[in-house]
């Protein structure tokens, strides 16, 4: 017998290659990648940053990228379905809610994987000739898995309890804005006791952090360890909390 | 046994109180259907016997389980056609049935899915996207894919709905296919009465959140019997020379007459005693088909209201 | 050019007029783009009295034929000035200045103090030093990859479209 889980996985998987529309959002994802690729050779100043510098601003792109596709497609998870009158046939099956919520959350993840394989030869290409790039594949990797699972989970949390698909997105659109706020004020502010505590909170910030820190600055896994902590700890209660928090009822 | 026992069932959504004690018993195997104006509960209750909806209190038992207790169990033997529904436009069929026959956890191959495809009329369009259905056929698909798991229980809301005269009579036999070969309990919903003079055997008229009435669907109420007053313009008229095969006399007070009406449709009725040169001034429907027993129950309840 | 030269030349020639005196050095080896070199520099009171409030700032010359001209240390260097509250007489104050090295080229970098009381700067000597060119983002591993990527999606794209027989959404 086949498990509910890996069924809905894998139906979520055909559904984004056969209905065409997902592709759309992979092709949107590599002509922002091959837009920037080419600034990079034909901007003066951008061509001018060195490997690492490049590796860098495209890694950040990358984990951009993945926490808008995790909201939208975490917003639609369930709000969307409940829209699309798909989701009480599901509910009616042996799954339950927590099966539901555990197979989005599982695609949620997959879908970082497939943009992590598109944005792989453009990081390869950017970045072959400097320091630090295997090392920043493997941390973009590992912090963009987790943070896909975070993000699709907060959009899932919302889109559960929210019934549209577009107040659910606009509510998870404010949350990802409010997550990378620090990253856009001042690094003056920053440094401040209580921006330093702000951006250790924010696992968004961490993630960052943690790029500049192993691709800039070659520093070891050692040093890396609070920050990767913090996002794995918080992606962990939030993915909970998710689970825990997905009734049937919610219907 | 039973195949669903309701008991009290309360459920309000806020201050706004959608089931006030319903109860309600359906026996396995039987056709049950489930009546009531807009508004009356009955998606509510149906929700809530799926699983779909917590409820307040009352108890909910289920071939014998606890609804609440054995949900997992019990959804492997129920299955539902929900009233509104929507398809996965981009799959096929096959496809589409194939996804919750796994879900089920059934074994299914491609043949049973093609004979089920097959049954609700849609094995030509197998292969055709079904986005590209027409409302019929996706209720058909769905009609099918409630189907997949040979439900011991089959909740259908309004499944005949958007289906032409042809498609509702195959799905009526395919019901009641079902209904006779496997012992399949069936609880329909419907706003449309023929469906249930057709297929049930037993029904419940839900009404402001209560059950109004529970019973079986008399052969009188199946068979179009009603029940008519007449007034006649001579009172010294001779009330049983209006007895033919379908008219029976049942009383007379002053220029009232009361009869039964078997067999026919009323309109030919009154024509035929105006062709007796009975000399029938006018007609009041007093009682008689499932129509007349819908609108007693819940206009009773309506005036009761109102007064 | 030969104004930029003569003026330092100048001001080298004054100096030797001033209390103090400075010496800039670089870091062994050769350099390439992308290195993070740091450079120091050494300013010596030679006068009796103690100065105060001296600035110290770097400046960076491009000498490539025919392109020469001042650098904006922006992207080169994070440490731009430095000021010294009070030199004490005989003292020296070393300063480092770490520089990040964005593109090659030949250059000349100087260090130049400004004395509060004096109206001429004192500057060191010019460090001359090559940066070799490294090849950092290369546009013929960029083209195939900004065009072919899309390229494949589209042609996926297009092949499920095919086969599935029509678009479904």
């Amino acid at each position: 017998m086949k498990n509910g889980v890996y069924v809905l996985i894998r139906k979520e998987l055909k559904e984004l290659f056969y209905s065409v529309k997902g592709l759309f959002f992979f092709l949107a994802v590599s002509l922002i990648l091959s837009l920037f690729s080419l600034l990079l050779i034909t901007n003066t100043e951008l061509s001018l940053l060195d490997n690492a510098q490049a590796l860098y601003m495209i890694s950040g792109i990358v984990l951009a990228l993945m926490m808008l596709i995790s909201v939208v497609y975490g917003s639609d998870a369930i709000a969307g379905e409940r829209e699309r009158y798909t989701l009480e046939t599901l509910l009616i099956t042996p799954l339950t809610m927590k099966d539901i919520v555990t197979a989005k959350l599982g695609f949620g993840v997959f879908l970082y994987m497939l943009l992590f394989a598109i944005a792989a030869p453009y990081i390869i290409a950017v970045g072959s000739s400097g320091q630090n790039m295997t090392t920043g594949l493997l941390y973009l990797f590992a912090i963009g898995l987790m943070l896909s699972l975070l993000y699709s989970a907060v959009g899932i949390f919302v889109s559960q309890r929210i019934r549209s698909f577009k107040n659910s997105l606009l509510v998870n659109l404010a949350i990802v804005l409010l997550s990378a706020s620090p990253i856009l004020i001042s690094p003056a502010l920053r440094q401040s006791s209580i921006g330093k505590i702000a951006d250790y909170l924010n696992p968004f910030a961490d993630a960052i952090n943690t790029l500049d820190a192993v691709i800039i600055d070659s520093e070891p896994f050692s040093m890396q360890t609070l920050r990767l902590a913090m996002i794995a700890g918080v992606t962990l209660i939030i993915v909970a909390t998710t689970i825990a928090g997905a009734k049937k009822e919610a219907l | 046994m039973n195949a669903v026992n309701i008991i009290d069932l309360k459920k309000s959504y806020g201050s706004n109180l959608v089931l006030d004690g319903a109860s309600m018993h359906i026996k396995e195997g039987e056709i049950y259907g489930l009546l009531g104006p807009n508004g009356a509960g009955k998606s509510t209750l149906m929700r809530i016997i799926l699983g779909l909806m917590s409820y307040d209190d009352g108890k909910i038992e289920i071939f014998g389980l606890e609804r609440k207790i054995a949900a997992k169990k019990l959804s492997r033997q129920i299955n539902a056609l929900p009233e509104f529904f929507e398809l996965y436009g981009w799959m096929q069929s096959i496809e589409y049935l194939q996804l919750f026959a796994d879900l089920y956890g059934v074994n299914c191959n491609e043949t049973r899915i093609r004979k089920l495809l097959a049954e609700v009329g849609l094995d030509p369009f197998e292969r055709k996207a079904v986005g590209d259905y027409s409302q019929g056929m996706k209720k058909r698909l769905g009609l099918a894919r409630a189907l997949i798991n040979d439900p011991k229980l089959l909740i259908l809301d309004e499944p005949t709905n958007g289906l032409d005269p042809n498609g509702r009579r195959e799905i009526h036999d395919l019901l009641l296919d079902l209904n006779r070969k496997n012992g399949t309990t069936i609880i329909l919903s419907t706003h449309i009465l023929d469906d249930v003079e057709r297929l049930c055997s037993r029904i419940g008229i839900l009404y402001n959140g209560k059950l109004r009435y529970e019973g079986m669907l008399l052969q009188n109420e199946k068979k179009q019997r009603y029940r008519y007053r007449f007034e006649v313009a001579d009172a010294t008229f001779e009330p049983t020379s209006c007895t033919t095969d379908h008219i029976r006399f049942i009383r007379q007070e002053d220029r009232w007459v009361e009869c039964e009406i078997d067999g026919i449709a009323p309109y030919k009725a009154i024509q035929s005693l105006l062709e007796h040169d009975i000399p029938i001034n006018q007609a009041i429907s007093l009682a008689g088909s499932l129509e007349y027993l819908y609108f007693s129950v819940t206009q009773e309840e309506k005036m009761e209201k109102i007064s | 050019m030969k104004r930029l030269i003569l003026a330092l030349l100048a001001s080298t020639i004054v100096s030797w007029g001033q209390p103090v005196s400075i010496t800039l050095h670089q870091p062994s080896g050769t350099m390439k783009m992308g290195d993070k070199p740091i450079f120091f520099s050494e300013i010596v009171n030679h006068g009796q009295k103690p100065l105060m409030g001296i600035v110290l700032y770097l400046s960076l010359v491009n000498l490539d034929k025919g392109k020469e001209h001042p650098v904006d240390l922006e992207d080169w260097s994070a440490q731009k000035a430095v000021h010294i509250d009070m030199l004490q007489s005989s003292e020296t104050f070393r300063t480092t200045w770490p520089m990040r090295l964005i593109q090659s080229g030949r250059y000349g970098l100087f260090v130049t103090a400004v004395l509060p009381e004096r109206d001429m700067p004192v500057t060191s000597k010019i460090v001359h030093f090559d940066i070799a060119p490294k090849k950092t983002i290369v546009p013929s591993r960029i083209w195939p990859v900004a065009l072919g990527m899309p390229l494949m999606i589209l042609l996926i794209m297009l092949f499920i479209r095919i086969k599935r027989g029509r678009r479904y959404d």
